[in-house]
């Protein structure tokens, strides 16, 4: 396949997830909002930037001159995380660099996939901060998230399995391991630094992770963080979960990695194997947890540049050497 | 065509479509016979809707409308704002084509395509016509368009031009070639778009009228290209080189890769190695054969053409010439399609083939030829006057729609410079029904045919039609407010 190609379903699978998951992080925020203390309204928007790897412009310092964010701020930091196009982290502007990605590779996804993510893009366009306040915030998040549901339902059920059909996938799951660390690794923190936990904190990231339900199959109903953290780390069969998302990679990446001529893919593997590992060792070695996210937001930041290496971006001086 | 002024204008919805159709004897009418009856080939399609209502047509063509919005059928419109995203106005209302006409239309393009061909292949060969003096040779080795780099290449058949898109007016007089497109000839896409769109708008109609389908139009063109490999192998890799997705045409780029299965590249997508060409893929290089690029001569190889050409690949000009890849439509086809060269064409069919001209070109003044330029400045008022290597619609004047004073400046134009103008009656370009605020009413169209030429030529049965959509305008390019319509050419 093209490596531009290539590259171009990579960072359309990345951005529709890292919106996808920005949005489900507002929902649950706006659903929790109005039954929480100033205290953990803060708390709140802290976990959620910090999922984010980002900070609010202006840094984490309150619109009313006070130390924690109250819920008159939510206004500007919703703008910031949705319609904000300075933030290229805002759903906004990742549909938008999604959509660009899809205009170059629209020659080999279906004219359904294109047409639902423009779909999205255009009704986007049509709405700002202050219609949505006016009606529920909250609806308009939730009805976004069936938006990309009903996308991630058309491109599983339409896309080709040729090598397309895996940079997507490690797209996607580069992203969510991102994503889902990123975010257990803000609420980790801010637990340590309370030296307490907050059970309504430890359900938001379930919900985050659409992992509710499941998790009461499997613990039923007491919100105990180290067993949400081995939930949604280790649990081998929850979509959103760490290590799913770990061994889809690894799926994805020994097809495109076969015979490949670069050693940089070996490396990519070799990495994915190592980290799937500590992530099933990780209770029984007593890693801990901070340490573990912390690795695996490194690793997935290191596997990102390996791909790019590998399969997009190789020099080709090398290469020709070897083809001559 | 707003929708608002149609439902605003309660009275007019009221009315039938055609009760405020105006026939005007200084026009042939594609649908109409001069006593208000249709024509033979449109009975059908009149039938079905002579009773409908002009609301009822309305909420369909918006429905049209809409649905190219969302499937990205837009073209880039560069103003103070950046560049912005618009559609690219589709009619209602396809325009009928009978097969005689399509098949008189036929015989005509392959006979000019042909000698086009063969002139260019002469004028980078032995130059023939040239020291036969049939063309003035400053004209043509004078022309901008001419890269003497080509002198000596040959081309697989024969064939320089792949793709030819031709521009076809009608008037009382018949059909006439306004201009051959012989560069990177765009329109396809449309074709195409605006045949999904009415089909499933005009479903029944569409059936009823026996229309030839135009959706293998992508096999057809990989099937031309592959007989360009050089190699004469018999799957060649085939790539479809685009400027990128700023490029207006890009959505037209994308959907021909899609619809012939190649890969879309840019130019940092292929490289040159030991006088091959390769593309990077994620499994390391693989040798291409041949190139669809869309993009200009100038920019194709920044060693051999424009220095600073981004979108070009370096050496990529040397592995055509060597033929280790075919570029089609190869460089240095515009020599062909120059408007001044445009006036020797018939000649040169009567100089290759020893035919005579099947379809006739329009009455061309050279601005260079002292005596036509007089002419020329002595009507203005008259005439089209177009830049020679000019494309799109732009810097042209159309005389009779101009005022005194635009007529004087662009005389000075003229004078200072003579042979980069022609000049041309104006056209009384035949006339189709669109769908207007009064219901349907009559709209000046051309039609863009797209031949296609390998070892076989083949040419597909449909076509891009420009309407003018301003009242009385006679200008059907899409950047000067221009739209489409979808053509009908019927099987029998």
């Amino acid at each position: 396949m093209l490596s531009t190609t290539a590259n171009g379903l990579y960072w359309l699978s990345r951005y529709l997830e890292r919106a996808e998951f920005t949005t489900r992080l507002l929902s649950v925020q706006f659903e929790a909002l109005e039954d929480l203390t100033v205290e953990e309204i803060d708390e709140s928007w802290k976990r959620l930037y910090g999922a984010m790897r980002q900070e609010p412009v202006g840094g984490f310092q309150s619109n009313l001159g006070e130390e924690l964010f109250m819920l008159t701020d939510s206004f500007t930091l919703t703008d910031e995380l949705t319609f904000d196009l300075d933030n290229s982290n805002s759903i906004c502007s990742c549909i938008a660099a999604a959509r660009e990605n899809a205009r170059v590779v629209r020659n080999v996804i279906g004219s359904e996939m294109w047409s639902r993510l423009n779909a999205i893009h255009l009704d986007l366009q049509s709405v700002d901060l202050f219609a949505i306040w006016k009606d529920q915030p909250r609806k308009f998040f939730l009805r976004l998230e069936d938006d990309f549901r009903t996308l991630s339902g058309i491109t599983d059920h339409t896309m080709y399995r040729d090598h397309g059909w895996h940079f997507t996938q490690l797209g996607r799951f580069i992203e969510r391991v991102q994503m889902v660390a990123a975010l257990l690794n803000a609420q980790v923190s801010i637990d340590r630094n309370s030296r307490n936990f907050n059970e309504s904190s430890w359900l938001s990231i379930l919900k985050v992770c659409e992992a509710r339900v499941a998790y009461f199959r499997v613990y039923s109903l007491a919100y105990e963080p180290t067993r949400v953290l081995r939930f949604v780390i280790g649990d081998p069969v929850l979509p959103n979960s760490i290590r799913f998302s770990l061994h889809k990679i690894s799926q994805s990446l020994s097809v495109v990695a076969d015979g490949h001529f670069s050693a940089v893919s070996a490396e990519a593997v070799e990495r994915n194997q190592s980290i799937i590992w500590q992530v099933e060792n990780f209770e029984t070695r007593m890693i801990n947890a901070h340490d573990l996210l912390q690795n695996l937001l490194d690793s997935a930041y290191k596997l990102h540049e390996n791909i790019t290496l590998a399969f997009f971006q190789y020099d080709l001086e090398n290469v020709l050497r070897k083809n001559a | 065509m707003s929708r608002d002024t149609v439902e605003d204008s309660t009275s007019a919805s009221l009315e039938k479509l055609f009760s405020n159709y105006d026939i005007d004897d200084r026009y042939f009418d594609e649908m109409f016979l001069p006593n208000s009856e249709p024509r033979i080939h449109c009975q059908a399609f009149w039938n079905d809707f002579k009773s409908k209502s002009v609301s009822e047509i309305a909420a369909l063509q918006e429905r049209v409308e809409r649905s190219f919005l969302y499937e990205g059928i837009t073209f880039a419109v560069y103003g103070e704002q950046g560049a912005q995203e618009r559609i690219i106005p589709i009619d209602l209302f396809p325009r009928i084509v009978s097969a005689e006409d399509w098949r008189f239309i036929e015989r005509g393009v392959k006979q000019r395509l042909k000698a086009l061909n063969m002139f260019i292949g002469d004028i980078y060969g032995a130059r023939q016509i040239l020291s036969d003096g049939v063309i003035p040779e400053d004209q043509v080795l004078g022309c901008p368009q001419f890269l003497v780099q080509m002198q000596g290449v040959k081309s697989p058949h024969g064939t320089f031009v792949s793709i030819c898109g031709s521009d076809i007016v009608r008037t009382r007089d018949g059909f006439m070639v306004l201009e051959d497109n012989l560069r990177v000839p765009s329109g396809a896409s449309y074709m195409l778009a605006n045949r999904q769109a009415i089909k499933s708008s005009l479903r029944e109609q569409y059936r009823r009228n026996r229309v030839r389908g135009i959706d293998n139009y992508g096999q057809m063109l990989r099937a031309t290209l592959a007989e360009m490999s050089p190699s004469g192998n018999a799957d060649p890799c085939i790539v479809l080189l685009t400027p990128g997705v700023y490029n207006s045409a890009f959505y037209e780029h994308m959907l021909l890769a899609r619809e012939m299965g190649v890969e879309l590249v840019q130019g940092f997508d292929l490289v040159v190695h030991n006088a091959f060409v390769y593309m990077r893929t994620t499994e390391g290089l693989r040798k291409v054969d041949v190139i669809y690029r869309r993009i200009d001569d100038d920019f194709i190889d920044p060693l051999v053409f424009r220095e600073d050409s981004m979108l070009g690949v370096p050496g990529l000009f040397y592995v055509h010439k060597m033929g280790n890849v075919t570029i089609a439509n190869s460089p240095g086809t515009g020599i062909a399609d120059d408007k001044s060269v445009y006036a020797y064409i018939p000649d040169m069919i009567r100089y290759y083939l020893s035919e005579a001209p099947i379809l006739s070109n329009v009455e061309t003044y050279l601005c260079r030829n002292p005596v036509h330029l007089e002419y020329t400045l002595d009507n203005l008022d008259k005439l089209v006057v177009k830049i020679v290597g000019g494309s799109g619609g732009y810097d042209m004047l159309v005389g009779p729609h101009s005022s005194p004073a635009e007529r004087a400046a662009y005389a000075e134009k003229i004078r200072q410079d003579p042979a980069n103008f022609i000049a041309q009656p104006t056209l009384d370009l035949s006339r189709s029904p669109c769908l207007s605020e009064n219901g349907s009413a009559p709209r000046h169209v051309d039609l863009r045919v797209f031949l296609l030429q390998g070892q076989n030529s083949r040419l597909v049965p449909g076509a891009f039609c420009r309407v003018a959509l301003t009242p009385g305008s006679l200008v059907v390019n899409s950047s000067q407010g221009g739209g489409g319509k979808d053509v009908w050419v019927l099987a029998s």
